[in-house]
Order: structure tokens, then sequence, then C-alpha cells
């Protein structure tokens, strides 16, 4: 009696990637197994280095310390997103137009929904809050981030008053 | 608006209606004003559609013109295209 199977087709593109990676898998365990025979075979260190550099690379990772890491990436690092949102929310509620902001910080931008009180010069009015963000993040040295400034809503005032 | 390195400058178009809407009332002669304001398909710009309400006394080309300079600075700044109407308010309609 003949026995059903299911064969699963796998996407071909895949297996030849998995094929690739697995033989340069295969060649990294042959060409360390390669120097320690060279090393079992009293083969100096300096050769053996010269050929694998794994004493060079090595060296240069014991050897990083604190000042080796870029002013940028440890600033990034140490201070909270929450700090820099509520600082450049700050920046921007000082201006008099501005009634409302919320700063959302990603790590490659900072982005602020505003809400306005004024219509006129709605446009010179968000270019300032753009250079006001800006201007705080460079006070504070941070490092310059590109800044996405959004009019969300105007205020509008309301018609009906009682004077 | 503006798309740069240093970052993005823009508005919803809910808000520049509004900002529209605020602007065009400040002419005396307009009773209401209703905005529309679509984003373009590029990015950048679009169309604004205002619609001014003045009194039947009132000459429609004078308020149209005035709430159009009035409203320059805005389409201008953020690349709008502007439609502009003005319309007799039907008797009995709630305005504001």
């Amino acid at each position: 009696m003949l026995r059903q199977r299911v064969l699963t087709r796998s996407f071909p593109l895949a297996r030849v990637a998995a094929d690739g990676l697995v033989l340069i898998f295969a060649l990294v365990l042959v060409w360390g197994g390669a120097m320690l025979v060279l090393l079992a075979f009293k083969a100096s260190p300096d050769t053996i280095n010269g050929l694998s550099g794994y004493r060079t690379a090595y060296d240069y990772l014991a050897g990083l310390e604190a000042q080796d890491v870029t002013a940028s990436t440890r600033l990034i690092a140490d201070v909270n997103p929450r700090v820099i949102q509520r600082m450049a929310d700050i920046a921007v509620l000082d201006h008099p137009a501005v009634i409302a902001a919320r700063a959302r910080y990603a790590t490659d931008d900072l982005t602020l929904d505003v809400s306005a009180g004024r219509a006129d010069e709605l446009a010179a009015t968000l270019y300032d809050l753009h250079q006001r963000a800006c201007d705080s993040l460079a006070r504070h040295e941070l490092p310059p981030l590109p800044v996405n400034i959004t009019l969300v809503r105007l205020e509008q005032e309301t018609r009906r008053e009682l004077q | 608006m503006r798309s740069g390195e240093h970052g993005t400058i823009a508005a919803r178009p809910r808000a520049l209606s509004q900002a529209a809407v605020t602007v065009a009332e400040q002419s005396r002669d307009v009773l209401h004003a209703k905005a529309k304001t679509t984003a373009g398909r590029r990015g950048t710009g679009g169309r604004l559609r205002l619609t001014v309400y003045h009194a039947q006394s009132t000459d429609r080309a004078s308020v149209t013109a005035a709430s159009r300079d009035r409203v320059q600075a805005l389409t201008e700044s953020f690349s709008l295209r502007l439609r502009m109407r003005g319309q007799v308010p039907r008797r009995g309609a709630r305005l504001g």
C-alpha cells in the first residue's frame, strides 16, 4: 500500500542562503581548527596572529575605555527620553501663541505636536518653535536631532462673550 | 511646509481649516465661515476651500476679495491653493 506523503517545498532562495550560512560557519570552524593545528606544531604566535588577526582584535576590544565612546553616543545612552521630551515641551510652551505641546522622542528624531491659540503669523510661529526646540537641545548639550513640529489644533475663540 | 535634515515643519489639515476660519471671521462683513483643507498627494501643499457667509446687503465680491486678502498669508506659507466662495445664509440658518 502506498503511503501518502506531504511534500513541503521551501523557497529556493532561502535554501541557498541557508546553505551559504552553513558553508561560511563550516569554513570558520575549519580555519580555527587549522590555527590550532599550527599552534600544536609550534608555529610562532606572530604568524598565527598575522593569519587570523585574533590578538589584534582582542587587544583593540580590551583597550576600549569610556572616552573612546563618542559624546553623542554616551549622551543618548545616559539621558532619559522623558527628560528630553519635557525639555522640548517647556521650550515651546514659553511661546505666547502655544497653548499645549506634546513631545515624543525617538532615537533619531524629536516630534512635537503643538496646539496654538492664535491664527495670525502661524508659519512664523512654527518656525520660531522649531528654532526654540533646536536651541533647547543645544543649550542642554544634547546632540542635534531633527525636530519635527506639527500644528495639530488651533483653539478657536468663543464667539459668544458677555462683557 | 518644510522638510529637511533639521526636521519637518507641518500642520494638520483640520488645524489649517480652523486657522482659515478664524482669519476670515475677523472681517466685520463675514457672518460665518467654513473651511475644508485637503493635503496634497505629493507631500507638501494642498487645497483650501473656504466659504464665507455674508449678509444679503453686503457685496459678495468685496467680501470674498477681502477674505482672500486676509487668508493669503496663510495659503502662501503652507502652499495651499485657495478656492473661495461667498454665500448668503439661508433664512433661519444658525450661524456659528
